[in-house]
């Protein structure tokens, strides 16, 4: 609720002098013991778990060389055995341990690794990773340990990409690939109707769409993915509302029209007319954005 | 509570009148564009403004301190004329041009007065700033100015060793958890427009200090107390400032750790989901640099994390019984 929505009564007819007073006491007043409960029960859960999983993975980075190769694997598959037992309960703490226990499986794969150096490429380590968790991740339900997989899963699939197919950072076709994948995982999330997570899948796969098709525009290409996917979602946000993803492939489209335009008229750089023009046609981008989403705000 | 919900609750007070209530309940509020989309258009003024600067230099227009500064304070004039004019949803391309005018002005100035005055073009600008946040109407505008301030008292840490970050990452601190709690007062004061910009700049700006100047344990035990004194003003029990004081205190060297905490407290009892957010993803980021703190071995920090984990989850299962 903003505030200056509430201060802006005091100026209409109808509105009784304290009216904006005792509306600002009411936006801002203090969250009930209830939820407080709620808040401290989900934020010392998540809190706790996040530094005990960091204190194992500080323990086996410190590479504890008295410890047998058997006591390293030992400890790490205990912990995950417990916590598995504990996450059968169907509570907060239980899905967390799931997410730990998910989480535990990175570190006893490295700590396999670096045992027997196996001597393999980092994109195994991450994707096995990344594969075996999935039922815990799944199981768990936690949108946060959901948005943690999808990256582990762009690191494994970006670092599969450069160490084995030889495909550099540079390269648009290593983020376009990003982007599809991403793109799956938007549309999985969108289906299980996973809220906020989905506006981060969505804003990691046309982040990583608009990167490449700046790099496509450099290199002389016509960004055809680009093309086809921003209308798409524009299609289908746009019956239902959802003014973030709007903003997105708005914002999507100002920095490729802006990289295209850069990319035309790069040689006359030198010239302080390009920065002057570019300038104005970047506002001229904002504007129309600004007045498109208020448009579709209102409607 | 919604704006509607609201209406009927001052109605049932006495407070409007039952007949104004489909009026007031039709008061736009799409004015006011959601953060998202202010962000996409700061952003955008921002690089405009940087475009904007490439001109008048290439243009040769400012090859003067004193052309920067007449430059920089007539385009600051005109934008907050030109922004005060315009009403909330007015031209939207009038306004991105004023807030694109604004932040010119901005980097003229400084650069103008680093020309001029050597080692007080720092405090002067700030000044400038301060006064352009005081005028220029807009919260973009405002928070992208706050940012700025931060970036330059971060300059003034990093150049000058009279100004440590204690000095800088502390006072921030308490200032934005000040604007927090005190937001539903200062909501209905001349500071009231400028009240979301501020708040937020000075949580951003904080953070940011802390990831750029590394302030050190003497900032971590400042912060753990104000923080610790924060959860017993909110919660009226000691479990809350145990729990902060204990994770604090094991992390001293890492400030960014007490000040997320700090920042979660107050997002959620200002029901601010953007502000918890950014809470989180702090958290992230402080306990992953964490890592690479040379001043412990990997073992201490080890138990130190699991320590105050256990003690964390402890103070839950006592909260919550």
């Amino acid at each position: 609720m903003d505030p200056e929505r509430v201060a802006a009564l005091r100026a209409q007819p109808g509105v009784a002098p304290g009216a904006v007073e005792r509306g600002l006491e009411l936006i801002y007043a203090p969250p009930s013991a209830e939820d407080w409960r709620s808040f401290l029960d989900r934020a010392l859960a998540g809190l706790g778990a996040l530094l005990l999983l960091a204190g194992v993975f500080f323990f086996f980075a410190y590479n504890w060389r008295d410890l047998s190769r058997l006591a390293r694997l030992g400890l790490l598959q205990g912990l995950i055995a417990v916590l598995f037992l504990a996450g059968r309960r169907e509570s907060l703490a239980g899905r967390v341990c799931l997410a730990a226990a998910s989480t535990l499986i990175g570190a006893l794969l490295a700590v396999y690794g670096q045992a027997y150096q196996t001597g393999a490429d980092s994109y195994l380590l991450f994707t096995t990773w990344a594969l075996l968790a999935i039922p815990w991740v799944a199981a768990a339900g936690l949108s946060p340990l959901w948005l943690g997989w999808t990256l582990l899963g762009n690191l494994s699939l970006g670092l599969y990409l450069g160490q084995e197919q030889g495909v550099s950072l540079e390269e648009p076709a290593l983020t376009l690939i990003l982007a599809g994948c991403n793109a799956v995982f938007w549309v999985v999330g969108e289906r299980a109707r996973r809220g906020w997570l989905v506006a981060a899948l969505g804003t990691l796969a046309v982040g990583c769409l608009t990167w490449a098709s700046v790099g496509q525009l450099i290199s002389g290409v016509l960004p055809l993915a680009a093309l086809v996917a921003l209308p798409l979602v524009v299609l289908w946000y746009r019956p239902r509302h959802q003014l973030f993803f709007l903003a997105l492939a708005a914002g999507s489209v100002i920095t490729l029209l802006t990289a295209a335009f850069i990319k035309a008229f790069e040689q006359m750089a030198d010239n302080p007319a390009f920065w002057l023009l570019l300038a104005v046609i970047l506002l001229a981008q904002l504007a129309l954005a600004a007045s498109w989403l208020r448009f579709e705000a209102r409607r | 509570m919604n704006w509607a919900q609201l209406l009927q609750e001052l109605s049932r007070q006495g407070l409007i009148e039952p007949e104004a209530l489909p009026r007031l309940e039709a008061m736009d509020e799409h004015d006011r564009p959601p953060w998202f989309v202010r962000l996409l258009l700061g952003l955008g003024a921002w690089l405009a403004s940087l475009f904007a600067v490439v001109c008048l230099f290439l243009a040769q227009l400012l090859n003067s301190e004193l052309s920067l500064l007449v430059l920089g304070l007539i385009l600051a004039l005109g934008a907050t004329a030109l922004r005060r004019s315009i009403r909330e949803g007015g031209n939207d391309f009038f306004n991105q041009l004023a807030l694109a005018g604004m932040l010119t002005s901005q980097i003229l100035v400084a650069v103008g007065l680093g020309w001029w005055m050597d080692e007080l073009w720092a405090p002067v600008t700030l000044i400038f700033m301060a006064l352009l946040v005081g005028v220029y109407s807009d919260r973009t505008g405002r928070f992208l100015t706050c940012l700025a301030m931060c970036a330059i008292l971060a300059y003034l840490c990093l150049e000058y060793g009279w100004l440590t970050p204690a000095m800088v990452v502390v006072p921030l601190a308490l200032a934005a958890g000040w604007l927090w709690l005190k937001a539903p007062r200062l909501a209905s004061t001349p500071l009231g427009p400028a009240l979301p910009p501020l708040s937020f700049a000075s949580v951003v700006g904080c953070f940011a200090l802390i990831l750029i100047l590394k302030p050190g344990s003497w900032t971590g035990a400042l912060l753990t107390l104000a923080v610790s004194a924060l959860a017993w003003r909110l919660s009226g029990q000691f479990w809350g400032p145990l729990g902060v004081a204990v994770l604090g205190l094991s992390t001293l060297s890492a400030p960014g750790i007490p000040a997320a905490l700090g920042a979660l407290m107050l997002g959620f009892y200002r029901r601010s989901l953007l502000l918890q957010g950014l809470a989180w993803v702090f958290l992230i980021v402080c306990g992953a640099l964490y890592y690479y703190d040379l001043g412990l071995t990997l073992l201490t920090k080890s138990g130190l994390m699991a320590l105050s984990g256990a003690v964390l989850l402890l103070v839950r299962w006592r909260l919550l019984r």
